[in-house]
């Protein structure tokens, strides 16, 4: 069995189903995000594992034990929440030493942990501050010492780094999976960036209105996802509506529009006839003045507009069949340094077979 | 606490006539009680002002009619009592009111206010009617309980305003933490709502100790001070009721200087 199971949990607020059915199984020592827009029920899956709700049905394993009946404060858990939930009464070094103190341990064994978790999360010399006196980082921070340094037999971490500005954000992405990896704890994070959930995650669920849509590691959610939803919310939002017309060993052949057709790589499942999107990775994408050379697929269109990124260059190319595409190209791309594209321009849009998938 | 930031800007002399009109309304407020000082210090017998002469040889009346110490004491007495007991009943009832939902709860809570609208007489009257039936004699008790009446609805009031903005996630991470419902309700809960419990401590103590048309209807042979001035005035007419309620004034500007020392007038005035 693996170490943290929820099976088959509904969750019911009146009439509002808040989870209709979800079934994760998470391995010891790994790192799982619980991805998806606001409403969709990560929170509230959260707080199952940590028992501030009950399920209406379902069970809750940790390490093998049916924790349903547990309270929160018997079950071996560590929670960081949104807003940090620093206790304002009380000083840096008695808000994390608070679940020790709980513990009945030694009053030096105390000491000594608490020292090394303070030392670890750089927190050294603010012992006797006071939440409120601390910067947001800090605050993160101590969140972080306070629910690590219980020991708990997993982390619970609810947009952790939600009120952090971008950098100090992803410098703590990088801390935090660093540390995570080093103490080796089962971790489950909450988020709506997915940017974050792939850079940090051995897993990701993808979350949409109290349903998973979709586990699997992050390469496998960004390169073969299972619905227009994992998808669009992952960023890859190039949805080419076609049919298909033919299948072949090792592609399938769709009619975009009238006369166009795009290849996609094979895939189990399909007919002819079938209306399909094909997602196509805007990074992908590559913008060319004639006809190109060596690329699997080719569509031709007009730019309706372009957005500068700093990095990347956004294209929205309208095609032949009135659909409205991305292209990102890095702003050094060969295809895009030393040209003239403009609103109106005509281009040809080309992608690798690769780097599309067909849904 | 930081500044919100922001002042308005006011057009030039706007700023003195807020100032001037707040002197104002201050020096209206304590003229009663500053003549109420001086004519404690009047030579003669009567409630002239300005005295004609200085003594303080009413203080020391005070002092030599044991009825007004020993009903000084019983009000101070039944004022500790309403306090402890109305905070501790006034908070169950505001966690009760605040942080469940049941059928009836409105209708409760109205209920639980309703001796801030009914008038004090009508109080004091029907609870001495229901004693008698009750064959309750017990003044004292009586007194208590009626006290405790007057002053449960301030003290949920005030608990319940402090409950609500509670933040909840402080629980759930203490409970996350290893502490169960109990530690967490003393360790986080309590020091949290601390100034709510003062405010409410000192409301229902100073509304116990004032009363007067309520606690008049149960009063038999032991009374409280306030009922004691007013059989006093009754047949004198000398400034010891000044000195009384001067020595009172000083004793509630020495509690509230503490408390503020304690926790701090913003806090209080929450």
């Amino acid at each position: 069995m693996s170490f943290i199971q929820i099976e088959d949990i509904v969750v019911k607020y009146g009439a509002l189903m808040a989870l209709k059915g979800i079934t994760i199984d998470i391995e010891r020592g790994e790192l799982l995000s619980l991805l998806g827009p606001s409403g969709c029920g990560k929170t509230t899956t959260i707080r199952i594992i940590a028992g501030f709700v009950h399920p209406s049905q379902g069970n809750v394993y940790i390490n093998g034990e049916r924790v349903n009946e547990v309270p929160s404060y018997k079950r071996n858990i560590g929670v960081v929440f949104q807003n940090f939930a620093l206790f304002p009464h009380m000083t840096c070094a008695e808000n994390i030493s608070f679940g020790l103190r709980r513990m009945k341990l030694k009053k030096n064994i105390v000491e000594s942990r608490l020292k090394e978790i303070i030392a670890l999360l750089h927190l050294d010399g603010l012992e006797k501050r006071y939440p409120g006196e601390l910067s947001g980082g800090q605050q993160q921070r101590m969140a972080l010492a306070r629910a690590m340094v219980i020991s708990p037999d997993v982390l619970l971490l609810d947009e952790p780094l939600g009120s952090l500005d971008k950098k100090l954000r992803e410098e703590m992405q990088i801390e935090l999976r660093q540390l995570q990896k080093k103490v080796g704890i089962t971790t489950i994070l909450v988020t709506h960036d997915q940017e974050e959930a792939i850079t940090l995650s051995d897993r990701v669920a993808v979350m949409n209105d109290g349903v998973i849509e979709q586990i699997g590691t992050p390469t496998e959610i960004y390169e073969k996802p299972r619905s227009k939803f994992v998808a669009d919310f992952i960023g890859i939002n190039n949805f080419i509506n076609g049919n298909v017309v033919k299948i072949g060993n090792n592609e399938i052949i769709c009619k975009i529009g009238e006369e166009e057709t795009v290849l996609a790589p094979f895939k189990k499942g399909y007919v002819i006839g079938q209306a399909v999107d094909v997602i196509v990775r805007p990074e992908s994408i590559e913008l060319s003045e004639g006809i190109p050379l060596n690329m699997g697929n080719f569509l031709k269109g007009i730019i309706t507009n372009i957005i500068y990124k700093g990095a990347n260059i956004s294209f929205f190319i309208r095609l032949s069949n009135n659909q409205v595409i991305v292209a990102s190209p890095n702003k050094l791309d060969k295809s895009v340094i030393n040209t003239n594209y403009s609103k109106g321009s005509e281009v040809f849009v080309s992608w690798k077979l690769e780097s599309s998938y067909i849904i | 606490m930081q500044d919100q930031g922001g002042r308005y800007k006011q057009r030039p002399g706007v700023g003195a006539t807020v100032v001037a009109l707040s002197c104002l309304g201050f020096f209206a407020i304590s003229i009663p009680v500053v003549v109420m000082i001086v004519t404690s210090f009047n030579a003669t017998p009567d409630l002239n002002f300005p005295p004609s002469g200085v003594s303080l040889k009413w203080y020391l009346n005070v002092f030599k009619r044991t009825a007004f110490l020993r009903s000084c004491q019983l009000s101070f007495v039944l004022a500790a009592l309403t306090s402890i007991v109305s905070l501790v009943l006034g908070f169950l009832s505001s966690l009760g009111l605040v942080r469940y939902k049941f059928i009836g709860r409105d209708i409760l809570h109205s209920i639980l206010l309703i001796p801030l609208i009914v008038p004090e007489v009508v109080i004091g009257c029907s609870l001495l009617i229901l004693f008698n039936k009750l064959h309750q004699y017990n003044s004292i008790i009586n007194i208590l309980i009626l006290h405790i009446i007057l002053v449960l609805p301030y003290s949920i009031n005030v608990i319940s305003a402090n409950l609500v903005r509670f933040d909840m996630t402080l629980e759930e991470a203490a409970m996350s933490l290893k502490a169960n419902k109990i530690t967490t309700f003393w360790l986080i809960t309590v020091p949290m709502i601390k100034e709510g419990l003062i405010a409410s401590a000192i409301f229902s103590f100073v509304i116990s100790f004032n009363n007067f048309t309520a606690t008049v209807f149960l009063v038999r042979t032991k009374s409280t001070l306030p009922v004691e001035i007013f059989s006093y005035i009754r047949t004198e007419s000398d400034p010891t009721v000044c000195c009384i309620s001067t020595l009172l004034f000083c004793f509630v500007v020495i509690v509230i200087l503490v408390a503020e020392r304690l926790v701090g007038m913003e806090k209080l005035a929450k």
